[in-house]
């Protein structure tokens, strides 16, 4: 109940923020919030590891570019093309990858989308180097203008918003309830009758959809696609957004996202610094925040216990861990046994 | 005759790479009874047993399961036909609650798992029959407490309500009493006689007190034969039985 209230503030919050912060800043915050979201929706709850998002991501973005500039396509038919073609390569991707366990998904995923890297650096429509430029932003539905970034702010933040809803609701539901049950202990699942494959293939295509219409607002947002979006930098960053905020929660991928674009942002003027000081920033993530940001300090007084542990000092509270057990279940749900499906 | 068996096997054989694990087995599991596998490590028990259940593909041989051929099924149809298998190590879903883990199963039998769109609200019919289940193994003050909080005995004891949940014919146990102490084994046996009313159950055990307890029939297996079937007094008297165990330094 907490966190819805939590939930709305921040809504609340976001409706009164572009009078105080830049828009597009914030636009850029919400679009990597739904990227984030999206691949939460795999690795959080399926335990599905990919690294090559960046073809959703970037797929979104082209193919939104290229309607709206070339096909000249109104704002709302833009937005579908670029999410209709990272579904379709969802499927596609997802029916080579979803059966790969583990490291070999990972790589499976990453090699695809390295292979889409290329096909965008030399597809004709792209642009190669330069990207696609100066993409009109259009009206939506005819009567609000969104050259001007106050109203585009709006329109990406309820649509932001709606597609944080949608993964919201997927996770809460049976649906999710299933995914869940895959990412803790897939043999057992599969015992159970599930055909797991069948349900990380339709969670793959759900995850590339949303990417895709992050990809495609981000476009309508800068006005511009480019290699940037499905460079596998991009399929790193959304990792990292996800595990600094805190992966298999709502609100985590979100806050890691924040904190990233804000860091990108604000620390620009130190050039290259920015890299050293967001490894940094994952290196006490990694150390201190295991959970993420927003997974540890929902439980506060675990994670001041377990972190006083780790940098060796006597733990104030009467056990020597909120939950025993918990280390030893994850690795047993991992069983030597593997199928197929 | 023919249809008192609810499980055959027909010259089952599996090789890894050369080395023949298990090697033309002929099993028979009768309908309604408890069927025991027993044998030295190493003999092919489990192997057998990832094979019946289609965890790994047989290289030769055949699974009759009711009359129907199985041997190419994959083990998520195996299960949606009413064969369901346990692990040797306890599986839980460790983050869930007590109560969501036996509505796993649950769900999938009531066929809602594919509903992304529904709220878990519709999970909540199904509740009651599964806090019936976790009452029957003692579960009933844990229903709300995650599956990883629980003691190991415990999650045994789960894991039984959860594979009852889906109402198998077959329930196919992989080690139930592994790692537990003596007070669980008592209550996990007297469990496993209860459920075992009315339904088939084939396991794999080395606790011999609890087979000749709970079994009523015993395979014995060894280097990926059956060497002996039979009762417990057949089987614990055959001089091949006692070879086999002593030969091999006792198990």
């Amino acid at each position: 109940m907490m966190r819805i209230a939590l939930f709305v503030a921040l809504v609340i919050l976001a409706i009164i923020a572009p009078f105080f912060v830049y828009p597009v800043f914030l636009m850029k915050v919400f679009v990597f919030a739904l990227f984030a979201s999206a691949f939460n929706l795999l690795l959080g709850y399926a335990g599905l590891l990919s690294f090559g998002h960046a073809a959703f991501f970037g797929t979104g973005s082209y193919i939104t570019a290229h309607a709206l500039k070339v096909w000249g396509f109104p704002f709302e038919m833009g937005l579908l093309a670029g999410v209709v073609a990272s579904t379709a390569l969802g499927v596609l991707f997802g029916l080579i990858a979803v059966r790969r366990l583990g490291i070999y998904f990972a790589m499976i995923t990453l090699a695809l989308a390295q292979m889409m890297y290329f096909v965008y650096l030399q597809a004709p429509f792209t642009g190669g180097e330069d990207g696609i430029q100066s993409v009109p932003r259009g009206t939506l539905l005819g009567l609000v203008d969104l050259r001007s970034d106050l109203n585009l702010y709006y329109v990406v933040l309820a649509i932001s918003l709606a597609g944080i809803f949608c993964i919201y609701r997927i996770v809460k539901s049976p649906f999710g309830q299933v995914l869940r049950s895959i990412g803790q202990n897939p043999d057992r699942s599969v015992s159970l009758g599930y055909s797991i494959s069948t349900y990380k293939l339709a969670v793959y295509i759900m995850s590339a959809a949303f990417s895709g219409l992050a990809g495609a607002l981000l476009v309508v947002v800068f006005q511009l696609a480019s290699l940037d979006e499905v460079n596998w930098h991009m399929s790193g960053e959304v990792v990292l957004m996800t595990l600094v905020g805190g992966v298999g929660t709502l609100l985590g991928p979100i806050v890691g996202a924040a904190v990233i674009v804000t860091l990108q942002n604000y620390l620009a003027e130190v050039g290259q610094w920015v890299l050293v000081i967001q490894g940094s920033i994952f290196v006490i993530i990694v150390l201190a925040f295991r959970k993420g940001i927003v997974g540890e300090l929902s439980d506060p007084e675990s994670w001041l216990r377990t972190t006083l542990r780790r940098v060796g000092m006597r733990s104030p509270g009467p056990g020597p861990s909120a939950r025993p057990g918990e280390a030893v279940d994850l690795g047993q749900a991992r069983q030597p046994v593997r199928s197929g499906d | 005759m023919e249809n008192n068996y609810v499980i055959e096997t027909r010259g089952l054989t599996k090789e890894f790479m050369g080395f023949r694990a298990v090697e033309d087995i002929n099993l028979k599991v009768r309908r309604d009874t408890i069927h025991a596998m027993i044998g030295p490590n190493g003999a092919g028990k489990s192997t057998v047993f990832n094979l019946i259940t289609k965890f790994h593909q047989p290289t030769a041989g055949q699974i009759i399961f009711k009359g129907e051929d199985i041997t190419r099924d994959r083990p998520a149809a195996l299960a949606r036909k009413g064969l369901v298998r346990s692990f040797q190590i306890s599986a839980v879903f460790p983050e869930m609650t007590v109560l969501e883990n036996v509505r796993m199963a649950r769900m999938r039998k009531e066929g809602k798992p594919y509903q992304f769109w529904r709220s878990l609200t519709t999970l909540h019919p199904l509740n009651d029959a599964c806090l019936e289940l976790i009452d029957q193994v003692g579960l009933s003050e844990y229903a709300h407490v995650s599956a990883a909080a629980l003691p190991y005995g415990r999650k045994r004891a789960l894991e039984l309500a959860t594979t009852l949940a889906l109402e198998p014919e077959v329930m196919l146990l992989d080690e139930p009493m592994a790692g537990l102490g003596s007070e669980d084994i008592k209550r996990i046996s007297a469990l496993i006689r209860r459920v075992a009313q009315g339904r088939t159950v084939l396991m794999v055990e080395h606790n011999m007190g609890v087979i000749a307890d709970l079994s009523d029939v015993i395979s014995v297996l060894q280097r990926g034969r059956v060497l002996v079937e039979g009762d417990y007094e057949t089987v614990s008297k055959d001089p091949r039985v006692i070879e086999a165990y002593v030969g091999t330094g006792g198990d």
